[in-house]
């Protein structure tokens, strides 16, 4: 039982001790006897032979003896230093007793310790001890130190302490790598860190710094900072003056974190709340922060800001038809355009997905704005090349809202502009229009309107009426056409002509449009079953419901929901529809002509239309407007359009149907130039189910004007 | 200071070496008496050449080896002749080295009476 020892420590087991002297009797005594206290220990006779084995071997101690033949103790130890100066390995040189000059040649040779001979045995194992415990100690610090160097690393964080009295300062290496400073020289002082400080900044740094040494105040600031090679970075830095633990004077410490990449980081947050990322304009939040500011400064004194909104028309069929990709592209192109005007000091700004904003300010000249309004249409002339194309066109409704001295705000030029844009647009895009504050109140009845119309389905306020196209030459009813009325509870009947455009520009053209369609179809197969004869069926289709592609698709539904017949079904589509996109309607008509439904062309010769592409639509018939026939007279003056336009019909070999004959004198103009069907108040306004029906009888049994043979 | 009639065997070294090693210590203590022998031969030879190196370098081995396993005596013969060759200028060197083949037959003696198992 070994008295001397208590426990042997864990860790000594791996602890390997190269034993080195030459006397063998010695050298195996300390063997054992480490061993007995659980090292490992390795043996060497003389100096080459331990450096050898130190080189071949992990060794965490060396014993060592001064006096050995080949190369004295001393070389050895200096030999081995070199070699284990990065672990700190112990090295423990056995000098004789009372040999000072041994012990001082042994500690600048870098010995760690010296134990005395003859040794003495007891305390043999705890010498070993103790020294291990040391370099455990120092390799735990270098540990520690390099995590906090690599934690310091990763943060981009520094840190300074500097002396006051005698201005040596410390600096960290991730500090010194952060500011750029050379290595040159381990002792810096604290002018070397404000140099490294830029120098619009260096006052603020300074007093900072001051502050804190006379009066205690730690300090918090960013500041950039120039570094060795130029670059700038910004910087956060926090610093605390601190008394001295002894000796009084004053320390002060500080950490310097690199906070570019943050920066730029919020820079970018804050581009992106007030740009726009697609056209890299200003915003609406912006905007509307630039036009609070010109407002409060032409209050103050000064001409007031001019607002003008832009509104693409119809973008949403450019969506549609081309996709939201083109659609993006446009409206770069488009804003490119519009930047042509900062340079005179206006804002851009883009103020909803298809409606850009202008501010004027110092519209001095009072009709500024309307130079800079013509001036935009100007430009929306030309068109845009994008995705390979060059022919795509975008017009542009403009609305102006002027600041007068009557003290409107910033929102009521923002609601001034937007519905004077509305008007615009209402009144055919591709023009201009100045706010009226009447169109406020405009404005807001549109507003009401629409949300009435929303809700006009679930109340079932809408209703089908019919108009009946008769014969030319029978009088009989061979077909209706189908009108949608609005019965508003409080309202009463709304006008057409202000709620169609309206459920348009909203969309709600395509639900209300296919529940038109399909209780006009369940109707009128209602009648087929009731044996009125072979009636046909018209129903209008509006613009947005033509450009939808599952157009096809929704019409072949409701005929089989419906159990109608296509054969029977025309759709009407105007003229300024088909010639749009030519290539694109002739596809849509022929997919509605393969699942069987006929199609006529509404408000013919009313629009701009190619001849050549009159003749590849796939239609049926032929609409004559109403507008061809009002003037002709009962002399049979002003027809020879109406007779031009029946003649090119016939030619085609389309069906034609005149639209708005009101006298007896008009069907007998159209009738003796050939046209097949009438349409109009001569013959009934248009009527509910009901009314139609009683009348269809009537007109069945009874045809209402007899029609010369 | 030189004891004038040091100790043959310290008998708190060899106690403390019983206590750490047990029974190897008789294994170290063989190796010792086997060892020693040679190393006198060679001081004997350096005594005849007056070599003072190898007189100065033999001495402080036998020195050593017998100081660390508390043989005083011992140990003190060879520091004496030891500290004259490293001086340069050995008086007699013979008549040292006798005493110090003295002085190890005495330990030997001792140690055998003392540690039966050692004669292996």
């Amino acid at each position: 039982m070994n008295a001397i020892f208590e426990t042997a420590p864990a860790a000594q087991d791996a602890t390997t001790i190269l034993v080195v002297d030459d006397d063998p009797v010695t050298r195996h005594t300390v063997c054992k006897v480490l061993k007995a206290a659980g090292y490992r220990t390795l043996e060497a006779e003389n100096g080459s032979l331990a450096l050898e084995r130190f080189e071949l071997e992990w060794v965490d101690m060396v014993l060592l003896d001064v006096l050995m033949p080949d190369m004295d103790g001393f070389s050895v130890c200096a030999a081995l230093r070199k070699r284990a100066d990065r672990e700190r390995i112990p090295i423990l040189m056995l000098t004789g007793l009372n040999d000072v000059g041994s012990v001082d040649r042994a500690f600048t040779a870098g010995a760690s310790d010296f134990i005395t001979k003859p040794i003495n045995w007891s305390l043999l194992s705890q010498r070993v001890r103790y020294a291990l415990r040391a370099r455990a100690t120092y390799l735990e610090l270098r540990e520690n130190q390099a995590r906090l160097t690599r934690a310091q690393q990763i943060a981009k964080l520094g840190c300074w302490e500097a002396d006051i009295g005698s201005s040596h300062a410390y600096v960290s290496e991730e500090l010194r790598d952060i500011l750029g400073l050379a290595p040159k020289h381990s002792a810096h002082d604290l002018d070397d860190l404000l140099r490294a400080v830029h120098t619009e900044d260096r006052a603020r740094v300074e007093e900072a710094v001051s502050n804190a040494i006379t009066r205690g105040t730690p300090f918090n600031i960013d500041h950039r900072v120039v570094r060795g090679d130029g670059t700038e970075l910004i910087v956060q830095q926090q610093a605390a003056a601190m008394d001295n633990e002894l000796g009084g004077g004053v320390r002060i410490m500080g950490t310097i974190q690199d906070i570019s990449a943050h920066k730029k980081a919020e820079a970018l947050v804050e581009y992106q709340a007030n740009y726009d990322v697609l056209t890299g304009l200003p915003n609406r939040h912006r905007f509307g922060a630039r036009l609070k500011r010109a407002v409060a400064s032409a209050q103050a004194g000064g001409d007031g800001p001019a607002v003008l909104f832009l509104g693409l028309d119809r973008l949403n069929l450019i969506h549609d038809s081309l996709g939201h990709g083109a659609g993006d592209l446009l409206l770069q192109s488009v804003a490119e355009r519009l930047r042509r005007l900062e340079r005179r000091g206006h804002t851009v700004a883009r103020f909803g997905s298809d409606v850009f904003a202008l501010l004027l300010e110092n519209a001095a000249r009072a009709d500024a704005p309307t130079e800079i309004a013509r001036e935009v249409l100007d430009m929306m002339v030309q068109s845009h090349a994008i995705e390979g194309r060059d022919d795509l066109f975008v017009g542009a409704s403009i609305g102006i809202a002027c600041h007068d001295g009557a003290a409107p705000g910033a929102d009521m030029l923002l609601k001034g502009a937007d519905a004077a844009m509305h008007r615009a647009r209402q009144e055919g895009g591709n023009r201009f229009c100045h706010h009226d504050p009447r169109m406020e109140a405009e404005a807001r009845e549109r507003l009401k309107l629409e949300s009435q119309l929303r809700k006009a389905m679930e109340r079932d306020e809408l209703e089908v009426y019919y108009q009946p196209q008769v014969d030319a030459r029978s009088g009989h009813v061979v077909g209706m056409e189908a009108l949608l009325r609005w019965h508003h509870s409080q309202m009463g009947l709304v006008s057409p002509l202000k709620f169609i455009p309206l459920a348009e520009e909203t969309g709600l053209i395509v639900p209300i449009g296919a529940w038109v369609l399909r209780t006009a179809c369940r109707q009128a197969k209602e009648w087929h079953e009731r044996d009125y004869g072979p009636l046909r069926l018209g129903v209008n289709l509006s613009a947005v419901q033509f450009a939808r592609g599952d157009l096809v698709a929704e019409v072949a539904g409701i005929l089989r929901e419906t159990g109608f017949d296509p054969r029977y079904l025309e759709l009407e589509v105007t003229e300024g529809m088909a010639m749009g996109d030519v290539e694109r309607s002739i596809a849509t008509l022929r997919a509605l002509r393969e699942i069987g439904v006929q199609v006529s062309l509404d408000d013919f010769g009313t629009g701009y239309s190619s001849l050549s592409y009159l003749q590849r639509l796939p239609i049926r018939t032929l609409k004559v407007d109403r507008s061809f026939v009002k003037d002709i007279d009962a002399d049979g003056n002003n027809g020879a359009l109406a007779s031009a336009i029946i003649a090119m019909a016939h030619s085609l070999n389309l069906n034609v149907i005149t639209e708005g004959v009101e006298t007896e004198a008009q069907a007998e103009f159209v009738r003796q130039r050939g046209c097949h069907e009438i349409q109009g108040f001569l013959y009934s306004k248009p009527l509910p189910a009901e009314a139609f029906e009683s009348h269809l009888l009537s007109a069945l049994r009874r045809p209402r004007k007899r029609v010369a043979a | 200071m030189l004891n004038t009639s040091p100790p043959i065997l310290e008998q708190g070294t060899l106690d403390t070496l019983r206590d750490i090693l047990g029974d190897e210590l008789e294994l170290l203590l063989r190796d010792m008496l086997h060892e020693t022998p040679d190393q006198l031969g060679g001081l004997r030879q350096a005594a005849e050449a007056c070599d003072t190196e190898a007189l100065s370098r033999i001495a402080h081995i036998i020195k050593g080896s017998s100081g660390n396993l508390g043989l005083v005596a011992l140990s003190q013969s060879c520091q004496i002749l030891e500290d004259q060759a490293r001086d340069g200028a050995v008086d007699e060197p013979l008549r040292l080295v006798e005493r110090i083949e003295f002085e190890f037959r005495r330990s030997a003696e001792t140690l055998k009476q003392t540690f039966p198992g050692v004669t292996q």
